[in-house]
């Protein structure tokens, strides 16, 4: 039931995205101020948005093992925080990449970037604090404030090119000023859709790597105790 | 949920009294640091900080509250994890970056006589966020990690 669940997704998100590839690659003129470059957006945004979804769950699931000590939460919450930091990753990839096409250089140190960047080495470090303790309510009690200070770090990073008096050099939104012509908005949307879709697919396979993990570890113990 | 009652009545001060205790040793700790680094570096490198003394003062008190708060929270975290001394700064520093930044552009508009109001609040904005985001986030969670 598992696998069908996680290859229906998959296969959903991957024929979507192939989808999506075609139209803006074949489909689309160039722009008018950008050219070609900026083709990059229909997979530098939906990867931010899909990341911020999954940082979102990760949250809701540290707050409920908080509360409910249950760790199926701790294993949904590192499964999500994994998946949303390769999406980051691909956000800021695609993100340096139009920079030096646009701007000339690779990274700017503006606030937009800056707090991206943030986010991304803050859960870094979740990832890394993980491994580093050993008794597993400790480690899940531990990751869940980690992440709970880390999510803090989001609504910086969305509101930074809305904010007044601080100045980015990242281009303003352009999703609720309706800067996006009419064309763009259907692969857009259709972008973040199959990037959610191969996100949850991803998180579930984790998710399932991670129940067998607590099996063996509990094997483990049992075997120790005899 | 009802073994955890009998480590809690051993405490005699609530969790957060503890921990707002420490913060605010350590704030005064480094508030006097760098009262006297002030005037050093206005000797040494010529800074001109007593024009802007108030609100210079105003931006030191929110940044190293922010630092204070932050690293309290997380050395609470850190102090039973291996590699303690390398986890703490991993993961302090990313969290530190907005609120050094917004104070650093901050006091370089001081030092360059400018006023913190118009084009430059948006920095005193994001350090009083930060302070009150993370003091709120600490002293509520702070209660699960003195548990352990």
């Amino acid at each position: 039931m598992r696998e069908k669940l996680i290859l229906t997704l998959g296969s959903l998100g991957t024929v979507l995205m192939l989808w999506v590839i075609y139209t803006v690659f074949l489909g689309l003129p160039a722009e008018i101020l950008q050219g070609d470059i900026y083709r990059i957006i229909f997979i530098h945004v939906p990867a931010a948005i899909t990341a911020y979804c999954l940082y979102g769950v990760a949250v809701i699931a540290s707050v409920g093992f908080l509360i409910k000590r249950n760790f199926v939460m701790d294993s949904l919450a590192v499964s999500c925080v994994e998946v949303a930091q390769v999406f980051t990753l691909v956000n800021l990839v695609t993100g340096s990449i139009w920079g030096r096409i646009i701007w000339g250089i690779w990274w700017t140190w503006d606030l937009r970037l800056t707090s991206q960047l943030m986010c991304f080495l803050l859960y870094l470090g979740y990832l890394l604090l993980r491994p580093a303790v050993s008794d597993p309510t400790q480690r899940g009690v531990m990751s869940a404030i980690l992440a709970i200070f880390a999510a803090a770090d989001i609504p910086l990073v969305v509101m930074a090119i809305r904010l007044k008096n601080v100045r980015t050099q990242h281009p303003q939104p352009v999703l609720e000023t309706g800067g996006l012509d009419p064309s763009f908005v259907a692969p857009f949307v259709v972008s973040m859709v199959a990037l959610m879709l191969i996100g949850t697919a991803l998180v579930l396979i984790r998710l399932h790597q991670e129940s067998s993990r607590r099996e063996i570890d509990s094997l483990r113990r049992e075997l120790h105790a005899v | 949920m009802g073994s955890r009652e009998p480590m809690n009545r051993l405490r005699f001060q609530p969790g957060w009294a503890i921990f707002l205790g420490k913060a605010f040793a350590s704030f005064l700790l480094l508030m006097i640091v760098e009262l006297i680094s002030l005037p050093v570096f206005g000797v040494f490198y010529n800074v001109p900080w007593v024009d802007s003394f108030f609100p210079l003062l105003l931006i030191m008190v929110l940044a190293t509250w922010g630092i204070t708060i932050a690293g309290s929270a997380f050395s609470a975290v850190t102090v039973n994890v291996r590699l303690r001394e390398l986890m703490l700064p991993v993961l302090l520093y990313p969290l530190l970056i907005p609120l050094l930044t917004a104070a650093m552009e901050m006091t370089t508009a001081l030092m360059n006589g400018e006023s913190l109001g118009g084009a430059n609040s948006g920095g005193l904005r994001i350090l009083t966020a930060f302070d009150a985001i993370f003091t709120a986030l600490a002293v509520y969670l702070i209660e699960y990690i003195l548990v352990l």
